[in-house]
């Protein structure tokens, strides 16, 4: 999978679940970044991102993504 | 004596996790918020235990235990808090999500109220949680000596010396306990839809913090 594709299809879940329209997506973005980013709205982008990826992340990868670099690096690996 | 937990504690650790939580009162937080028993809320707590995840409360390496008499008198955890989606919290609600999924999507009204009353942790501030002396050793001033023994065993080991404790306003002994020890308020903040819904014994959440630079 194409990381700026990924990144572009994370915009959209991202903008909703933050409600953060014009939030940009970069590797270091995290939740130190983005105000309405806390540990419920986390867990709501976790299970969109799941769900639209067809994925499961494991609880140790959930607790290693730093950012949001991690996370596209592990959908890459679950999709290859 | 003062010493670090082991795995053989881990009953004991849960008292303390229990007791801290229901904060003198008959309402245990996670029953009340995610409608699990305690029985169901230990046996998912055992399995993040093994994780061993550190930087939250949930982890072995993060507890000290004072002994007296051969018993568990007293116990509770430490850690120095990160930020971001390393903080204490964010770890917590993964953990706990992923633990009790279903129970943790249909609850999900409740857990917004409870959210309501979250403080941010200070960052690199030592954290205290769970802090629990069983009934058979209170008044002979354990508390204070494990708080002490976290002050001064981060004094020698690095510049890290601030403190910072949250817990519910109702829980008056504990907070007049950490005043005496020199912690103060730092801030409150409260849900009374918390308190109306018995989802905590008390509507207000209070840090406090104890600064020793």
């Amino acid at each position: 999978m194409d990381r700026e594709q990924i990144k572009t299809e994370l915009k959209g879940i991202f903008a909703e679940v933050f409600a953060t329209p014009e939030i940009e997506i970069t590797d270091d973005l995290n939740a130190e970044k983005v105000d309405r980013w806390d540990s419920l709205t986390h867990l709501n982008m976790i299970s969109e991102v799941e769900s639209f990826y067809s994925i499961k992340f494991k609880l140790k990868e959930l607790i290693g993504m730093k950012n949001v670099g991690d996370m596209i690096d592990l959908i890459i690996s679950k999709k290859a | 004596m003062i010493r670090s937990a082991v795995y053989s504690d881990l009953e004991f650790i849960f008292k303390c996790i229990i007791e801290s939580e229901k904060s003198g009162s008959n309402i245990f937080p996670y029953t009340a918020i995610l409608g699990i028993s305690e029985f169901e809320f230990k046996s998912g707590l055992k399995q993040i235990f093994e994780e061993e995840i550190p930087n939250q409360p949930w982890c072995l390496d993060h507890w000290i235990i004072y002994e007296l008499d051969g018993c568990q008198a007293a116990g509770l955890c430490y850690w120095n808090e990160q930020s971001g989606m390393s903080g204490s919290e964010m770890l917590k609600s993964q953990m706990l999500s992923f633990q009790f999924s279903e129970q943790w999507k249909s609850n999900s009204i409740n857990l917004q109220k409870v959210s309501n009353m979250s403080i941010p942790r200070k960052k690199d501030y030592i954290q205290l949680e769970h802090l629990f002396t069983h009934t058979d050793f209170r008044g002979k001033g354990l508390m204070k000596k494990l708080i002490n023994w976290v002050l001064n065993s981060n004094k020698s080991r690095d510049k890290i010396q601030n403190l910072e404790i949250q817990l519910l306003k109702g829980n008056s002994a504990a907070l007049s306990l950490y005043e005496y020890m020199g912690f103060s308020v730092e801030s409150t903040k409260c849900e009374p839809e918390v308190e109306r819904l018995t989802l905590l014994s008390s509507g207000c959440k209070v840090q406090m913090i104890k600064q020793n630079g």
